[in-house]
């Protein structure tokens, strides 16, 4: 434990930490206790590993291939956009 | 002409498309829609469970932006607004339907366009046995994203697909961010624990 920064702490901020959605000050803490805590220092590893196995299944092209079926229907619908607008 | 046009569209930065857009151009529109249609498809594959009519619900997203891009009043918020229409159309077919949450077949995905099959088999650049283990993940992490509960699911699309802050997350979802942090927390937790093996 160390300025009131535990691994019970950092396990439930670790998410946010990824995120970078912590404030500058915790997020500090947070650094510092990975860098002397091997076991945090894991669950960090495997909470970012994680994050880029999202990160390149959601970039994966397989899902992508569906809008070139519909987008031959954009024109429809911008052309009916501004037909309804005028 | 067109034609000409569009190439020089497709290079235009987002701010500008949308301003073109608002201003009737309906060239600079098209840029748009097209632009984000692949995301669009893709959040609604993965929020909604499998059988929903996703090429129907992103037509009406295309349509309901089209439609409404000029009464978005600030530009830098377009992916927000955005995605509060992905939400409420998605939500809006659900509550038609009264669908039953969290059902995932795993046939499912064996019935998608062969272009998905033939996609994996064209690419020979990575080696078979990595392309098999790719297959597997991905199938894996399309099947865990789907067992997730719907208020878990949801986060996760909006976060890892999306990219979107939690307070962005949070105006879309009409709650706070501390929900939205302690679900993005618990939803990340249920996913390491199903994608274990390709962790460690």
């Amino acid at each position: 434990m160390r300025n009131g920064i535990n691994c019970k702490l950092v396990s439930e901020h670790l998410s946010a930490f990824v995120d970078e959605e912590l404030d500058f000050d915790f997020s500090s803490e947070i650094k510092r206790h990975l860098c002397e805590c091997l076991d945090c220092r894991r669950k960090f590893a495997k909470m970012l590993k994680l994050h880029y196995l999202l990160k390149k299944y959601f970039a994966g092209e397989s899902l992508l291939e569906h809008k070139a079926k519909f987008v031959s229907n954009l024109k429809f619908v911008s052309s009916v956009d501004f037909v309804t607008q005028k | 002409m067109d034609y000409l046009r569009k190439k020089d569209y497709k290079k235009m930065d987002l701010m500008l498309l949308i301003d073109e857009a608002q201003g009737s151009d309906w060239v600079a529109l098209e840029e748009l829609l097209r632009r984000h249609s692949g995301i669009i498809y893709s959040t609604l594959y993965h929020l909604g469970p499998s059988g929903q009519n996703i090429d129907d619900l992103s037509q009406e997203v295309l349509m309901r932006i089209a439609k409404s891009i000029k009464s978005l009043k600030k530009k830098e918020h377009f992916k927000l607004w955005m995605n509060q229409i992905i939400y409420n159309v998605f939500y809006d077919d659900l509550r038609r339907k009264k669908r039953k949450p969290n059902m995932f077949s795993i046939d499912s995905f064996y019935d998608e366009p062969s272009e998905f099959q033939s996609k994996e088999i064209e690419d020979t650049s990575i080696h078979p046995d990595e392309k098999i283990k790719n297959f597997e993940l991905d199938v894996l992490i399309r099947k865990s994203i789907r067992e997730l509960e719907e208020p878990f699911r949801e986060v996760v699309v909006l976060r890892e697909l999306q990219g979107l802050s939690y307070e962005q997350i949070a105006r879309i979802l009409d709650t706070n961010i501390g929900t939205v942090k302690s679900r993005i927390a618990r939803a990340r937790a249920k996913l390491q624990e199903k994608l274990k093996d390709y962790l460690d």
